[in-house]
């Protein structure tokens, strides 16, 4: 498999023995963890665990208490490594601000822009060319609220492709849009993975990335396996990872796993129910 | 044509007019990004906090622009730091900051009664008393903020869009935002004596608001406002001269006005995208589809709603169902 972790070369990102937080309140402590080019793995644990906090400890802007993270074999502190394009949740863009879909993307360019205000023809020519090769060429001169909800997730895609990144990191890609979309996305994610980006994001739809990611990450606060889906995605590990009962079920090669809601609370009421004879 | 040039063989009105102008469309910039930010308040609360400054400057006999203008770059400073604690919002950080800058000034004001005359003037604007020294004052901070949003224009943008990732792309915003901080108390410590405290956070809001209803361009609404704080300087100072008004209340009426019409405007162009859309319904979207293309692009992937159908895609027009 394309994103199987290549173990026998350098890992891309390092975290060795990394406790992270904020102030007095530590998010996740002694964490190591190595992503390898070429991976593309999915980050899935219950919300409030810390796989917000991973990823923006490899971005460089949550204080490291202690332990190292590494990408390209350079330290991370307090600076975005260059090779790192971020995709920011898009429920967090603000949609009335008023930019056009080439001025997103042309932020992007920031590192390497001129610093004039305006764009260069070169700057010009390089976004349309990204946004042509994913499928939103057309709407370069549109308001970022115009397009649909797929289309703005490739804007922000794209503002960070443009920087040509090694390592893409993308927080919740598949929230607030449709089922298409989530698929459309995560395959378009695919297509960028076989042309050579490394890929990390964190997801709560456990069943897009039984169906598109090769490599998954159970998460809270500490790892609590990583592997292949079909390996990782059982009802033991999942309901460790969420603290609630989970199901899977397997029918040939498709992975279906249960979400519905089946709080630990509920769980626990019901066996105190039992257990004084009233169920 | 005698209309306007009567009142320019009067040096005051001349400085006046040049002073409003200049003031008007340094406002109108700045305020694009204060209202893009949803900092619309801090015009209002930095002119009060740099009103605490001024008086502090005068008791102590300090140079009024290096008193005022340190005063108002403290106040800029500490609402960004504690706007950064989010337990506390934008508003209530503006609101404690200032007020009690201000409430610094009103006490030593009661204090040393005779200067009270004074500071009317920087409460409430008294544009016949701009010097020729004020005037370089506010060419110079015209000049010098245009110039820095000009070479920073990119940056600006991006911590204005999103501060934390634009961080993480690399801009320094902490530093932006310091230099967006300095510029705000410039512009509004030479706009003191124009404006007046209590008009300064409508000429920067109004311009800016008024642009943001008739443009979806980010390049276009800083020159729009820009444009729009430079002729409410420019007419608000007529109106004044004619009408025997305090010049700060009629620039910002006339921005008031502008506003109005930008707002019908708004108006207009909604109900008339509702009417043409009443009159040609849309066009049923055709499904999303997610299947790779092999025509362009080595990861062309759509999920198109096209609304008409998509002919190009053989697999659906052949499909014989």
């Amino acid at each position: 498999m394309a994103s199987d972790p290549d173990s026998k070369r350098d890992a891309l990102v390092s975290l060795q023995n990394v406790t992270c937080g904020y102030q007095s309140k530590t998010v996740f402590r002694n964490l190591s963890l190595q992503i390898y080019p070429g991976q593309f793995a999915g980050l899935v644990g219950p919300s409030g665990t810390g796989k917000s906090t991973l990823l923006k400890s490899i971005l460089g802007v949550v204080p490291i208490l202690s332990g190292s993270v590494s990408v390209s074999g350079n330290r991370v502190s307090q600076q975005t490594p260059p090779q790192v394009g971020y995709v920011p949740q898009i429920e967090t863009v603000d949609w009335d601000f008023p930019v056009t879909v080439e001025q997103v993307v042309a932020m992007g360019l920031y590192r390497q822009s001129t610093r004039l205000p305006w764009l260069s023809r070169s700057e010009r020519a390089r976004i349309l060319a990204l946004l042509d090769q994913l499928g939103i060429g057309s709407y370069a001169q549109r308001h970022i609220k115009a397009l649909s909800g797929g289309e703005q997730q490739r804007v922000f895609l794209a503002r960070a492709l443009i920087g040509n990144p090694q390592l893409l990191i993308l927080d919740e890609p598949t929230s607030g849009v449709d089922l298409k979309t989530q698929h459309a996305i995560l395959h378009l994610l695919g297509e960028l993975n076989r042309s050579g980006v490394t890929i990390l994001l964190t997801t709560h739809d456990l069943n897009a990335v039984a169906r598109h990611l090769p490599w998954v990450i159970c998460f809270n606060q500490t790892i609590i396996a990583q592997g292949h889906p079909e390996e990782i995605f059982t009802s033991a590990i999942l309901s460790r990872t969420y603290d609630s009962e989970m199901s899977v079920v397997r029918q040939g090669d498709v992975i279906l796993v249960d979400d519905s809601p089946k709080a630990g609370l509920h769980f626990k009421s019901h066996s105190h129910l039992s257990s004084q004879g009233l169920n | 044509m005698n209309f306007i040039t009567a009142p320019l063989q009067y040096e005051f009105f001349l400085h006046g007019l040049v002073a409003a102008s200049l003031v008007g469309a340094i406002c109108g910039l700045i305020g694009v990004y204060i209202v893009l930010r949803r900092m619309s308040y801090i015009g209002h609360g930095l002119s009060h906090a740099v009103f605490g400054g001024a008086v502090v400057s005068y008791v102590m006999n300090w140079n009024f622009y290096v008193g005022a203008g340190l005063w108002g770059f403290l106040s800029a400073l500490l609402i960004n730091m504690v706007t950064r604690k989010k337990k506390i919002g934008a508003d209530a950080a503006i609101g404690v900051v200032t007020t009690a800058s201000f409430a610094i000034g009103v006490a030593i004001i009661s204090q040393y009664r005779r200067f009270t005359k004074n500071f009317e003037a920087a409460l409430f604007g008294n544009i016949l008393g701009v010097t020729t020294q004020d005037l370089w004052a506010i060419a110079a901070v015209t000049v010098i903020s245009g110039l820095l949003i000009f070479i920073f224009y990119r940056q600006f943008l991006f911590t204005t869009f999103d501060a934390e990732v634009a961080r993480i792309y690399g801009v320094p915003s902490g530093w932006v935002e310091s230099l967006f901080s300095l510029i705000l108390a410039a512009t509004i410590i030479v706009s003191m004596q124009v404006m007046g405290v209590t008009m300064i956070a409508a000429a920067i809001v109004i311009p800016a608001v008024t642009a943001r209803l008739v443009t979806d361009s980010f390049n276009k609404m800083v020159f729009l406002s820009t444009l729009i704080g430079l002729v409410c300087g420019l007419v608000g100072m007529y109106a004044s001269f004619y009408l025997n008004v305090s010049s700060g209340a009629t620039i910002v009426l006339v921005a008031a006005a502008l506003f109005m019409v930008g707002y019908l405007y708004h108006l207009a162009k909604e109900s008339g995208l509702s009417l043409r859309e009443v009159a040609n319904p849309p066009i049923e979207p055709a499904p999303m589809h997610d299947h790779p293309h092999d025509h362009s692009g080595f990861y062309h992937v759509h999920e198109h709603s096209h609304s008409k159908p998509a002919a190009h895609h053989k697999g659906e027009s052949q499909d014989p169902r």
